[in-house]
Formats: structure tokens, C-alpha cells, sequence
């Protein structure tokens, strides 16, 4: 063989083995290259999704919470400035109070479906059209809601027909968004106090506080004999503020 | 012969003087003193009693005790947002956004309350209204919580944590989540529960990453989804498991536990830090709690904080970060003492509780009064993580605070709750001696009855007997409350001079004149000081009343004392040692037996006495939740051998252990079961029966009450006031003691009547009263405001009584903010309120202006007024709220003026009835048609700031005899039902007159003068009652029906005999008819259910409704009450004076029980009987007896009655085949106790069994059939 066969030879060889480590080197970072579907620059639906209605979630769970679990409280008490709803109530004394709202879990999950309806709908049509400007083919139906609250968490399902293309398409028929919140088991809390109010006309709130410690509950006794509960998680700092007439006592010898 | 005759006529005469003039003499002596003794004794005693009807129809009159009553309407949707509210029938309308339903809530279907259980989220919620359940997607139900199956709770597991929820809670949980759940329905409270959650197997879970071996410390089934290899109870760092994970790296805190954990270097929590390093080491495996190193040592909780971390938040210590008042030896971590300092520098555990005052409380048995202050409130603190939380208890004291001291090792752990002040009873029980019944009723009787009364109110925790002991000949016993109500100081406080006016009391000394001037002869102490004081004792333990001083000390006297001391400065002193609660730190109102509250609510006495709990055992209600007293209960079982048991039984021996540790004082965490506040508060309905009765007592039977009662009459004293009390005279008439003193030193008669003649002449043997009298008057603040802002300088919560308590013009401010504060709002106020007439209310007079005020006239001829018994209504319009004051005399000042014109209390529109002075009083007895007298009232006012009008405003007016020509007229009878009882004989009853008169009765229309039977009558001005002056008497009653004609005669202290003919008293011309008619029916107990039956129930506790139905008697209708253990009788809670009444008993467990039932109609006929049911509770999933294989069918015999169901299905890895929903599997034939179905011995079968009440065994078998063979499980 001539000296510049075997020259080319290895060149051929060193190519050949560039290549082989080129293709190494894609593949190793191959997960880290931002394609649809992945990266914050092309987020998947779930990621862009989570993200703009995330923020949304503590403000939305904030106003809910903190009136009692209505956005718009309908029979309420104004304590420090904001409008609380009467869970149990009633208008007499020495009586106890009617349920105002069972079901509460069932009520606040309403609540943040129908405040997220707006938002979520807001937020599919800004991914769309972010997307359709980088060269995305995306085409959705209505955005519905439907919020759950679990144990340590607040599931959002979108109900979302939508199918996102650019090489390859891929088509959704809902999406689940999981956020982390202790409210269920908070809600589950009030939902104990409020069967005592209506049962006994009164709740023992330190007992709950004994057997779970991240557990708080403040109760203010106002002079017309209601109560304004505020049940909080000092860990996951999700709180809970209603209110409750039952049992009252008129002032002195009961004469109005 | 001369002189003998004349000697003779002038023995004759002298012995006709003597005999004439002894009759004489005896005549002016029994006219003189009249035996006031007996009269006054039966003047008192109806007084008293009418009174006390008066107070209770007057006091319970108002909407917010008659709504209680009965006379509401329910309102479905109202203007305000609330549904299902019930609302006064007169106003019902204006506060709904529709039509209100004449009905109460319970009989509008549609708001009728219940139980709403949520289909998709598993959860229930008691106490809601059918529309409202069904608007918000619920499923309603009329059944009781804890009787709904759906609802029953129980433990589910999902990823090692554990709640307690119903089962499609856990369902739903677990399908959001998706993950695998475990579901314990015998798990059947919630501690057990939460302890579960903290004894799930956990181990290592060791699985492949990046080419290393590593290892994440979890559960099997989260190691199942990790895909790893799961070795069950050892820890990553192993050396057996060859991680690379290194031991006891650091410590720290683990989300969920209370412990400080070792945790290796790949993070994971290892065993319970303990040093040395071995003790927690265990070789590599998990140590359980129960095994590790012990926290405490004897009564020292926390004696090896230093090198144990331990901890158990029950008991007080939780992982935190170690400080200076927590050091640790070794790491950042440390159990932190959760105990903590009371304001007395006394260390309080972790979860105990005790009471806090603003002052002195309760009794002062040394002076037999009660000591709470105006304004203040009772508080109960709680030692909750370190930290003091107060919560107040209600206001006005309608709650008090009460404290147990349970013994531990090493002291006593305190236990404290707000319950329901029960002071409305304590005036309740007074009316068992101030009964109109008891009119004519013996001595011996009456004492009966007032033992009675002594003994029930000495019985009430809350109640004692006030003694009032002036002298030998006034004194008297009355109940009141221990813990006195307080009342509110800027609404109407009509109610509260109801109240304070029940110690007003007149007692007459006695004097009679005698060789050396006056002698008293009874009710002498009356004038000393010890009246006013004993007075005011009863005074002040009535509520805010009389002198007394307010919660930061400040002193006001409410009374007004005549013709006897005031209170001096010695007993003022003594009064304001209450205020100061230095003196009386460590005093507590101790709780009891409290087993009498939860009786009426059905829950049996197994509570026992607040220092002694009961067993828990039997407390397995309240749904069992924390909040409940199962949630006290079992921490205090579960330190005690008692507790160990009924943890046992359940299987969940460990979970005592893994809940405690192995603390070395598990009574240190003793709660005294039942004195939670939902355990006080289980009384709420008690407060309800006690007013209901207190009303039935009041208003009487079918009495309802006019609607348009002024306040002005009551302020006149037109009712008195005066409580039942053998009053001034005592058993003894003085008639007989001045007799008696008169006719010793009689020797020889002539001699005597020549004394006598000679005394009359001097006065001597004159009987003078003086009528000594007490008013007790609402408590009133301060003048001004200079110390509203000490409101809440003691820690406590300001609410609006404790600031308006300390001062006039102390208002709250920013109540419906976090931050309320106390101002004054007058501060500058230094003006007089103005006064004006009120002529509106004279609309038959004329008012014209004077220079001095004004002057009254009658229009037409000279404009005098003549004396009547109608009264005058006198009233003054001020610009702003004061207290106004009359005088006879001008320029008295303010604070020395005889009387208040209208109320006590502070208001804008002061008003007063006034009855026309007699021309008597002014010194003209005989009629004259042209008798005229001036009369002036002088009034000035008050307002809050003190201000006081310097100059008189004067109310003139002329008064003039008017004749009486019209006969008495009766208003009213008593009582005012014509039905008796059906064997009634002899009815004790009377009527009401509208002017002092005398009545007769009898069974024949005739007229009065032939009238056979003399009613006993009271006719004093001041004997006026609510419906005029009355007339009592005894009637037969012979037949069915018996008729009686009643005719009065007014004036009756004109003599009829009067030479003066052109005075005449005036009878009546017709009867007024007394109808009286047995009923025809004794009432009867037409049914009581259950009785003589087996209730099955699936639940524990179960609820049971008692109903009983009556007929007979006045219409059917009656009030029907229960005795539940040694309890008295209690009301039903339903249906009372109606035909059915019921009761529905919610918290009932296995037994016999034996329920006596009294029921009475308005007419008192009276039916007993007594309910006896057995109750079974099933609170078990059905079991297998027997299984067998029978001709290639597999066959089972069940416990009880079941629907079975079997699956074949192979687990997954990690799985036990019997995580399986029971409607998914196939069903065995037979639902009975016999179930079969096809069997084969190479198939694994896993069966489920689930009775009528819906009970299975969850996510375990009921058994399972492997290879042939039952399995064990």
C-alpha cells in the first residue's frame, strides 16, 4: 500500500470516528435540546398552562378563603373590612344555627372553576397565539374547568380539545394541572366545626389543635353572638375564615 | 232613803259606765290597731305572687323569648342572604324577600333540617335544610348523622397518612390522586385513626440509580410505584443492604411526626435520635417509638431532652429547632417543651386549661351574696404550644367559666370549659313557693314547700339560697344565682328593673306609745343598718343591681333606702374587695356534676362527675372526632389501664404505645372527659327548657298577654315590689301583744278604765307605723368617661359591656374590627339636658307654659283635676339621655330628691304614671264638693357627663274630690281557664276589679248584700296589680259544670253606717259569671314509643326519636316531661302542649332502658307511664361461622343476615386481593345467613360479607378460601 493510500485511510478513519463522537455528543444532550414539546422557550401545553394559571390560583384561593368560600358571600357578616359568610346561622337566640352551606368542599371547588373559567380560557388563547407566532399550528375548542380538591392538593382539570402541530402534531383532549395546597383538609376542619355549631351550638377548637399540630384556629365571639373562625395551616399557610351564629345569648335578660 | 236611792243610781250608773265604756275602749283599741299582723302576712303573699307573674309575663313577653314560644314564622330565603330563618310572625315579612310560612322551621318541609350528604365529595354535614341541601348537588336525608351509613367514618390510608373520612371520601381521594387507598371501617374514631396512620410498615426501598445503589426509606406501596426492592423494617443505611447511604448523619424534623429523626446522607429519616449514637442504631432496623429512648422520667416530661428525641405532642414536646430555653447535646434540633408561664408564674402542660376572672366570683358564703361585678366576664385560657390563648366566655355572663382538677403524678392537671350560666333556673325555683296555688295552703305546707324550693336551688351548681334575716319577725329565703347576669347598659333595661325590683321590700315598724314615749314593738331591726345592708345583699345577687361596684372599682349605689341607714362606708369597702382579683387569684367556679346537662340531651350519666371521668368506653360518640369528647376521652384512656383495654378490643393495643411512647406519666395527659366546650355547649337546649318553663310559669296557662304594656306603669310601682316574705308582722298580731300590754297591771277594773280613759286621753296605747322601705335599682356605671380607656388594660377582650360598665359615656368602637377600642364619647359634654313637657300624653288636658314649667288643667270650669284611679301619664322629653328626679319641695338638689320621675336608667323620654293625690292627703277627709289643693311636682334631671339641672321644672295642677258613682267592674279572673282538672274538687281562685272594692259569691244570681260568701280582698292603693286589684276565694267544684255569680262593691273603707248619706259605695246591679268545667276525659298516654321493643341500629351511638301521643283531658294537648337517670323531670324537646311531644336522644348505646313519662294538660290532669325498649348495636361487619365445600359449591355461614361477594381476581405485586369494590365482584347466592357459590381449589377466593346496615370489612376480607383452606387474617 502507498504511503498516501494509508494517509487517507486514516483521515478516512479520524472522520469516521468524529462522527461516531458528534453523534455521541447529540445524543447525550439530545433531551436538553429545546424541541416542542419541552424547554421554557417551546413549553408543552401542561407547562405554559400550569405556569399562567398558577399564579393565579393563591390569589383566587385567597379571596375564596378568606370569605367564607364564596367569591360573592350572600348572607355575611363585615369583619375588619371584608365580608364574611355565614355558614350556619340563625337570627333567634338560644337556638342553634342552620346549615347556610353544606356541602362546602363541592361549594369552594364551584367557586374556583368558575374564577378560573375566564382565566384559563385567557390563558390557552395567549399560548395559542405565542405559539402560532414561532410557526405553531394550534387549534382548541372551549376551555372548561373543573377544579378538585384532594388530600395536599388542588387539581385543575381543563377540558381542552386541542391539537398543536408543527413536524408532528399532538392532540389533547383535557389537560391535569396539580398544585400543592393544604385546603382540603382545612375545609374538612370547618366542615366538623360547623356540625357541632348546628348540632350543639358551640365547637371545642383546641382539641383539633392537640391532635394536629400544624393546625390553628382563632375564634372571635362578636357581641351579637356571632363567631368568626379562622382556621389556618401554619406549615402550608393555607387559611380559612368564615363565620357562625348559633347559641347566641341576648345581651342581659333578653330584652330587645 | 234618799240617799240610798241615790247611791243605787250611781252604782248603776257607774256599772253601766264601766260595762259601756270597756266595750268602748275596746272598740277605739281594735279600730286603732285592726290586727295588722294577719293582714299584712296575706297582703304580702299575694303581692309577691302577683308580682312574680307580673315580672315573668312582662319579662318573657318580649320577641326574643316568645319567638322561643312558639309565634314565629320561617322565612325560606331572606332579603339578607339566609335561608331558612325564623323570624316574629309581626315582622317575618319585612325581613324576607317573600312570603313567610306561618310555621315553625321543623313544619316547612322545605326547611326542615337534616342531614346533606354530597354524592361525589363523600362528605356530610348535620343540620341542613332540605332546599338548601338539594340547591348545592346534596343528597338530604330526615335521618340523624350518625344514622346515615354514608356518613359513617372511618380510617383511610393513602400514601401513610391517615384521615378519617367516609368511605367515598377515600374513594375520591385516592381516584384524584391516583394512588392506592386502604379504607378501615373499624377504625371507628379519630384518634385511632391518626395513631394508624403513624405504625404503617415502612422499610427500605433500594432501587438502581446512576449505576448506584441507593435506597429512599417509604412504604411498600410507594416503593411498588418506585419499582424498587422494599425490605420491611430496615433503614436505607443498613449495612446488610449495601446502600450508599451513611448513618446518622444529622437529625432533624419529618413532616407528619413529632419526633427528632436521624437522617443519613441520602436524606432519609432513620430511627428517633437518641445518644449515644447506638441507642437508636438497632443494627440497621426501624425502632418503633414505643422502643426508643423515653423523653421523661417520673414527673419530668422532659428529663432527657438533651440526648432523646422522643418527643409526643400530646404529652408537649414537638421537634423544633433547639434554643436557649431548649438545648440539645448534639445536632440543631431539639423536643421543645410546649408547656408554658401563666400570669401567676405557674406552669401550665401542654393542653390544660383553667379560668381567669376579672374579679371576684360566685358565692360569698361568708356573707351570703353573690360578688360578680358589673361589666366583668369569665375567660378560659388554654396552654396551646407553648403559647396562652384566652377565649372569652359569653357576655353578661350567660357563660362561666368552670375548672376541674384531675389528680396526676406529681399535681394536678386543670381542665376547664365555658357553660351556660344557669341563673334563669335559680329564679324558676321560686316558684314553687310563689305559686297561686298555694294560696290558703297551711303553714306547715308552705314550709314544705319552700324546703323544697331550698333544696333544688341548693342542688342547681349555679344557684343558692339568698337569706334575708333583718330580724326575728322579717326575714325570709329566696333563690337567686350564684353567678349573678349581668345586663346591658345601653339598650332598654326595662327587663333589668324587672329584675332589680324583686328585692324592693317595705317593712313597718311598730311603735306603740306607751308611759315613756314610743316603744317599738316589731320590725324594730328595719330601722338600723343591717336592712339596707341585708337588702342590698339580696339586691346585688339578683344581677347589676343596687350598690356595687364595676370590674376596675368603681363604686355607684343604686338603692334608695327610706326611714332607715344607708349602707355605710365599712360595708361599701367590703364591696369593693370584689373588683380586686389579686385577692381572689386561684378561685375558680368548680364544674360538678355536669352529668345533669348532657341528660337532657340524652347522653346517660356515664360521665360521671368533672373530676372523676366515667367510662370512656361508653363515650364512643360525638362521631367520635377529636372534637369531640371521645377526642378528650381517649387521651385520658389511653394513659390508664381502662383505656389499654378498650384499645385492645380493638385491635389497636399498639396504637396506645405509638401514641404516648413510652412516657412514664400517661396520666399527664388527662382531659377531663366532657368539659370541652362542645361539651358544655351540649346544654344549649337546656337553657331552653328552663325558659320555656319559667314562661309556662309566668304567663300562665292560655294567658297571653296584652300587646300594649307601657314600661311607665311598672316605673310608677304601680305593682310594688316586693318578693314573698312573712313581712312586718310575722306570725304574731300585735293587736293581741298591744291587748296583752294593755291588760296587764289591770287589777280592779274601775281603776283600769279610769287609767285607760286617762291614757287615751294622753295617747298612750297609739300604734304608729312607719314604714320603712328598700328599692333596688339597675346598676348604673359611672358618671362620665374618664376610664374607658382602661378597658382591655388587663389582657382581656374589651367587648361593649365591659366598656360601657365603666363609665355613662363609655362606648365601643371598631367591634367588627380585630381591634376594638373603648372612648368616651362625651368628653366635653358640660350642659344640663333642657326638659320639655311631653303634652302628647295628656290629650284630654291642657298644658300651658308657666315660668316655672308647666300646669296642667282640666278643660271646663275651674280646670281641677278630680281624684280618680285612673293615673296621670306624666312625661318629659330631654335632649339628650338622663335620669330624672321629683320633689315635693323647690330647690332640693338632685341627688337629695325622694324619687325618680320615670325610670333609673338613662333615656331621652322619661315618663310616669301618676295617681292623683286624695284630698285626704292634704288633710280634707270629709267630702267637699268644693275642697280644692294645689300640687306641684318639682323634676330635675341628670344627664350622662353628671350635668344637673340647677333650676326646678315644675308640674302644677289643682286637684278636686270627684264622687265615685260607678261600681267596680271585673276585669280579669284567675284562673283566667274555665277547665279544672278532671277530679278537681275545690278550686282556689278570684278575680280582678279595676277599683279597690269587696266581693261576694254565690251559687244563685242574686243581689250582693244577699250574697252568702265573702271573697278575701286586697285593697290597698299599693296592691295594685298588673289587672287591677283582686279578689280571692275558694269555689266548689261539685258537678261537670258549676256556674257561680260574683258581684263586688267598691269603697271599702266607707262605713256603712255613715250618718253621711250623700256618700254611698256602689255594688254591683249584675253578676259577672265564674264558670267552672271539669274536664270530661282524664288526660291519657294514648301511646308511647318505642316501648316493649328490640331497636336494632347499625351505628354506635345510635339516635332514637321517643314519642308520646295524648288525648283526654282539656283537648289533648299537653306538656309532657322525661326523667333520665336520677335527673329530674325534663321537657320534651318537641311538641310541648301539643298532643305529640318528642324527643329525640342521640347519643344511645346497647342496653335496657326504662324511660318514665309524666304528662300534664292546662287544666293540671296529669297521665304517667313508663317506655322500656332494649337496644341492640351492630357495629361489626358480618362475620363468617362456618364455611365448607359442599358438591363443588363453596358455602359460608355468616353471623348475621349479609349479601356476600366473592373475587377470584390475582392480585398485583404488593397487593392482598381483597382491595376490591364490593358492587365489582360477583355476588353469592343466599342473603340470609347461608351464601354459596361455585368453588374450585386451585382459585384463591377472597370473599366480602356486608350487612342491612351497609357495614363491610373495607379494603380487608371478610375471609379468604386459599387451596381449599380458610385462610387466617
Amino acid at each position: 500500500m502507498r504511503y498516501g493510500e494509508k494517509k487517507g485511510q486514516v483521515t478516512l478513519y479520524i472522520i469516521i470516528a468524529l462522527a461516531i463522537i458528534l453523534v455521541l455528543i447529540i445524543f447525550l444532550v439530545y433531551p436538553r435540546v429545546n424541541l416542542p414539546g419541552s424547554g421554557s422557550a417551546d413549553a408543552t401545553p401542561e407547562e405554559y398552562l400550569r405556569s399562567c394559571i398558577g399564579q393565579e390560583i393563591p390569589l383566587i384561593m385567597e379571596d375564596i378563603t378568606s370569605q367564607g368560600g364564596s367569591m360573592q358571600p350572600q348572607g355575611f357578616i363585615v369583619y375588619n373590612n371584608t365580608k364574611i359568610s355565614y355558614l350556619c346561622y340563625t337570627a333567634e337566640y338560644y337556638k342553634t344555627c342552620v346549615v347556610q352551606q353544606p356541602n362546602l368542599i363541592g361549594q369552594v371547588e364551584r367557586e374556583i372553576s368558575r374564577e378560573l373559567q375566564p382565566i384559563a380560557t385567557s390563558c390557552v388563547k395567549s399560548f395559542a397565539e405565542e405559539y402560532e407566532s414561532r410557526g405553531y399550528k394550534i387549534s382548541y375548542g372551549n376551555t372548561n374547568v373543573n377544579a378538585s380538591l384532594a388530600l395536599n392538593s388542588i387539581k385543575i382539570t381543563l377540558n381542552l380539545p386541542m391539537t398543536v402541530t408543527k413536524d408532528f402534531s399532538r392532540t389533547y383532549k383535557s389537560i391535569d394541572l396539580e398544585y400543592k395546597s393544604g385546603i382540603y383538609e382545612i375545609l374538612s376542619l370547618a366542615t366538623s366545626i360547623i356540625d357541632f355549631e348546628s348540632t350543639y351550638g358551640d365547637s371545642e377548637t383546641t382539641l383539633y389543635m392537640r391532635y394536629y399540630p400544624n393546625i390553628k384556629i382563632e375564634k372571635v365571639k362578636l357581641s351579637d353572638g356571632s363567631k368568626i373562625y379562622s382556621i389556618s395551616d401554619v406549615v402550608s399557610k393555607d387559611r380559612f375564615v368564615f363565620a357562625s351564629r348559633s347559641l347566641a345569648w341576648p345581651a342581659g335578660y333578653g330584652l330587645e | 232613803m234618799k240617799e240610798k236611792i241615790n247611791y243605787k243610781k250611781t252604782a248603776v250608773f257607774e256599772i253601766v259606765l264601766l260595762i259601756s265604756v270597756s266595750f268602748a275602749f275596746a272598740y277605739i283599741i281594735n279600730h286603732t290597731t285592726g290586727n295588722p299582723g294577719e293582714k299584712i302576712i296575706v297582703q304580702k303573699n299575694v303581692r309577691s305572687v302577683s308580682l312574680l307573674n307580673f315580672i315573668g309575663k312582662l319579662l318573657f313577653s318580649e320577641k326574643g323569648i316568645v319567638s322561643a314560644a312558639g309565634e314565629v314564622a320561617t322565612c325560606v330565603n331572606s332579603l339578607s342572604g339566609k335561608s331558612c330563618q325564623e323570624y316574629p310572625i309581626e315582622s317575618c315579612n319585612q325581613e324576607c324577600g317573600g312570603d313567610c310560612v306561618p310555621s315553625t322551621r321543623e313544619n316547612v318541609a322545605a326547611c326542615k333540617p337534616g342531614t346533606c350528604y354530597d354524592p361525589l365529595e363523600g362528605t356530610c354535614q348535620a343540620g341542613s335544610p332540605q332546599s338548601t341541601c338539594v340547591a348545592h348537588g346534596g343528597t338530604w336525608s330526615g335521618e340523624k348523622y350518625e344514622n346515615i351509613p354514608q356518613c359513617r367514618e372511618g380510617c383511610c390510608i393513602i400514601n401513610s397518612q391517615a384521615k378519617f373520612v367516609t368511605e367515598r371520601q377515600c374513594v375520591r381521594s385516592a381516584e384524584l390522586l391516583g394512588v392506592k387507598k386502604e379504607f378501615r371501617p373499624d377504625v371507628q374514631t379519630e384518634i385511632a385513626c391518626l395513631a394508624l396512620g403513624s405504625v404503617q410498615e415502612e422499610g427500605a426501598c433500594v432501587f438502581e440509580q446512576e449505576f448506584e445503589r441507593t435506597c429512599k426509606f417509604t412504604t411498600r406501596s410507594q416503593c411498588g410505584t418506585m419499582h424498587g426492592d422494599f425490605y420491611s423494617q430496615r433503614i436505607c443505611s443498613s449495612p446488610s443492604l449495601n446502600t450508599t447511604c451513611k448513618p446518622q448523619v444529622t437529625t432533624g424534623c419529618f413532616p407528619g411526626k413529632d419526633e427528632v429523626y436521624w437522617f443519613d446522607s441520602c436524606g432519609n429519616r432513620e430511627n428517633i435520635f437518641a445518644l449515644p449514637k447506638a441507642a437508636s442504631w438497632n443494627n440497621g432496623g426501624v425502632l418503633l417509638k414505643n422502643n426508643s429512648c423515653s423523653l421523661g422520667s417520673g414527673t419530668n416530661l422532659l428529663a432527657n431532652v438533651k440526648t432523646c428525641g422522643n418527643c409526643n405532642y400530646i404529652a408537649g414536646s414537638v421537634c423544633g429547632r433547639a434554643d436557649e430555653r431548649n438545648p440539645v447535646s448534639l445536632g440543631e434540633y431539639v423536643c421543645k417543651d410546649l408547656s408554658c408561664i401563666d400570669e401567676q408564674g405557674k406552669k401550665r402542660k401542654h393542653g390544660e386549661s383553667w379560668c381567669s376572672y376579672q374579679g371576684a366570683i360566685g358565692e360569698d358564703t361568708a356573707k351570703n351574696r353573690a360578688r360578680d361585678t358589673p361589666g366583668s366576664r369569665h375567660f378560659r385560657e388554654v396552654c396551646i404550644n407553648g403559647e396562652i390563648r384566652t377565649e372569652p366566655c359569653a357576655d353578661y355572663r350567660n357563660e362561666i367559666c368552670v375548672e376541674a382538677q384531675t389528680p396526676i403524678q406529681g399535681g394536678k392537671f386543670s381542665s376547664a370549659a365555658c357553660r351556660i350560666n344557669k341563673w334563669q333556673q335559680c329564679f324558676d325555683y321560686n316558684s314553687i313557693v310563689n305559686n297561686p296555688e298555694n294560696k290558703g295552703i297551711g303553714k306547715s305546707a308552705m314550709q314544705a314547700k319552700s324546703n323544697q324550693r331550698d333544696l333544688k336551688c341548693e342542688e342547681n351548681t349555679d344557684c343558692f339560697v339568698k337569706e334575708v334575716k333583718v330580724g326575728k319577725d322579717f326575714k325570709f329565703d329566696y333563690c337567686v344565682p350564684k353567678y349573678s347576669p349581668g345586663f346591658s347598659l345601653s339598650q332598654r333595661g326595662e327587663g333589668a328593673e324587672i329584675i332589680c325590683r324583686q328585692a324592693n321590700q317595705k317593712c313597718t315598724v311598730v311603735y306603740v306609745k306607751g308611759l315613756g314615749g314610743w316603744d317599738c314593738k316589731a320590725n324594730c331591726e328595719c330601722e338600723k343598718k343591717i336592712f339596707a345592708e341585708q337588702m342590698n345583699d339580696l339586691c346585688m345577687s339578683l344581677g347589676d343591681c343596687g350598690a356595687e361596684v364595676n370590674y376596675i372599682g368603681d363604686l355607684t349605689e343604686n338603692y334608695k333606702v327610706k326611714k332607715s341607714p344607708k349602707l355605710n362606708s365599712a360595708y361599701l369597702e367590703n364591696i369593693k374587695r370584689y373588683a380586686n382579683e389579686k385577692l381572689f387569684k386561684g378561685e375558680y367556679a368548680d364544674a360538678g356534676d355536669i352529668s345533669e346537662f348532657f341528660a337532657t340531651l340524652g347522653i346517660p350519666e356515664g360521665l360521671g362527675s368533672a373530676s372523676t371521668p366515667g367510662d370512656p368506653a361508653a363515650q364512643f360518640g360525638m362521631a367520635g372526632t377529636v372534637a369531640g369528647m371521645m377526642g378528650v376521652a381517649l387521651v385520658w384512656a389511653a394513659g390508664t389501664a381502662t383505656g389499654a383495654g378498650i384499645l385492645g378490643s380493638l385491635s389497636l393495643a399498639h396504637v396506645g404505645a405509638e401514641l404516648l411512647g413510652p412516657t412514664t406519666n400517661g396520666a399527664a395527659l388527662t382531659v377531663n372527659p366532657g368539659l370541652s366546650a362542645a361539651g358544655g355547649a351540649l346544654a344549649g337546649a337546656a337553657i331552653g327548657f328552663a325558659l320555656t318553663s319559667l314562661l309556662l310559669q309566668f304567663t300562665g296557662v292560655g294567658r297571653g298577654l296584652p300587646p300594649a304594656i307601657t314600661y311607665s306603669l311598672l316605673a310608677a310601682g304601680t305593682a310594688g315590689g316586693a318578693i314573698a316574705g312573712f313581712g312586718a308582722m310575722g306570725g304574731s298580731a300585735f293587736g293581741a301583744a298591744a291587748g296583752t300590754l294593755l291588760t296587764i297591771g289591770i287589777i280592779i277594773v274601775v281603776v283600769v278604765i279610769i287609767v285607760i280613759v286617762i291614757f287615751k286621753a294622753l295617747g298612750i296605747g297609739e300604734v304608729k307605723k312607719v314604714k320603712v322601705t328598700f328599692e333596688c335599682k339597675p346598676w348604673q356605671p359611672p358618671r362620665g368617661g374618664a376610664d374607658c380607656a382602661k378597658c382591655g388594660s388587663d389582657g382581656k377582650t374589651c367587648s361593649r359591656y365591659s366598656c360601657e360598665s365603666l363609665g355613662q359615656t363609655c362606648q365601643l368602637i371598631n367591634e367588627e374590627t380585630g381591634t376594638p377600642e373603648c372612648i368616651d364619647i362625651s368628653p366635653n359634654d358640660a350642659a344640663a339636658p333642657s326638659i320639655r313637657f311631653m303634652k302628647e300624653l295628656l290629650a284630654n288636658y291642657s298644658v300651658e307654659e308657666t315660668e316655672f314649667g308647666v300646669r296642667i288643667k282640666q278643660p271646663g270650669s275651674d280646670g281641677c283635676i278630680p281624684e280618680s284611679y285612673e293615673p296621670l301619664i306624666l312625661g318629659v322629653a330631654l335632649d339628650e339621655p338622663g335620669q330624672c328626679r321629683i320633689s315635693n319641695s323647690t330647690g332640693v338638689a338632685f341627688e337629695e330628691m325622694e324619687s325618680d320621675f320615670g325610670s333609673s336608667l338613662f333615656k331621652r323620654n322619661q315618663t310616669m304614671p301618676l295617681l292623683t293625690p286624695s284630698l285626704s292627703d292634704f288633710g280634707l277627709e270629709s267630702f267637699n264638693p268644693n275642697a280644692r289643693a294645689e300640687y306641684v311636682l318639682h323634676i330635675k334631671c341628670q344627664d350622662k357627663s353628671g350635668n344637673t339641672n340647677i333650676k326646678d321644672y315644675g308640674i302644677g295642677f289643682c286637684i278636686k274630690q270627684g264622687p265615685d258613682t260607678t261600681p267596680p267592674i271585673v276585669v280579669e279572673r284567675e284562673p283566667s281557664l274555665t277547665t279544672v282538672a278532671y277530679n278537681l274538687t275545690m278550686l282556689n281562685g278570684g278575680v280582678y276589679t279595676n277599683e279597690p272594692a269587696d266581693c261576694r259569691w254565690d251559687s244563685i244570681d242574686r243581689d250582693y248584700s244577699l250574697m252568702s260568701h265573702e271573697m278575701s280582698c286586697e285593697n290597698d292603693f299599693e296592691d295594685r296589680q298588673l289587672f287591677g286589684w283582686f279578689c280571692s276565694g275558694e269555689f266548689p267544684v261539685t258537678e261537670n259544670t258549676s256556674k257561680y255569680y260574683v258581684r263586688c262593691q267598691d269603697q271599702p273603707w266607707l262605713n256603712v253606717s255613715s250618718q253621711n248619706t250623700t256618700i254611698h259605695r256602689n255594688a254591683n246591679s249584675q253578676s259577672y259569671t265564674y264558670n267552672l268545667q271539669r274536664t270530661i276525659n282524664p288526660l291519657i298516654i294514648e301511646s308511647l314509643v318505642p316501648n316493649n321493643e328490640t331497636l336494632n341500629f347499625g351505628t354506635i351511638p345510635a339516635s332514637i326519636e321517643v314519642v308520646v301521643k295524648t288525648s283526654g283531658g282539656v283537648d289533648g294537648s299537653a306538656r309532657c316531661t322525661y326523667k333520665w337517670g336520677n335527673s329530674s323531670y325534663i321537657d320534651f324537646a318537641e311538641g310541648l302542649w301539643t298532643s305529640t311531644n318528642s324527643q329525640i336522644f342521640q347519643t344511645i348505646y346497647d342496653g335496657i332502658y326504662s324511660l318514665p313519662v309524666r304528662c300534664e294538660d292546662l287544666a293540671g290532669n296529669t297521665a304517667e307511664k313508663t317506655a322500656r325498649f332494649k337496644v341492640n348495636l351492630d357495629s361489626e361487619s358480618p362475620k363468617v361461622t362456618r364455611v365448607y365445600e359442599n358438591g363443588g359449591s363453596l358455602t359460608l355461614i355468616t353471623d348475621e343476615p349479609s349479601v356476600c361477594t366473592a373475587s377470584t381476581a390475582v392480585p398485583s405485586r404488593g397487593a392482598n386481593g381483597c382491595d376490591y369494590e364490593f358492587a365489582n365482584a360477583t355476588e353469592m347466592s343466599g342473603s340470609e345467613l347461608v351464601h354459596s357459590i361455585g368453588f374450585s381449589r386451585a382459585i384463591t377466593h377472597y370473599i366480602k360479607c356486608k350487612d342491612k346496615f351497609g357495614r363491610n370489612p373495607g379494603s380487608a376480607c371478610t375471609i379468604i378460601v386459599k387451596g381449599g383452606v380458610a385462610q387466617e387474617l
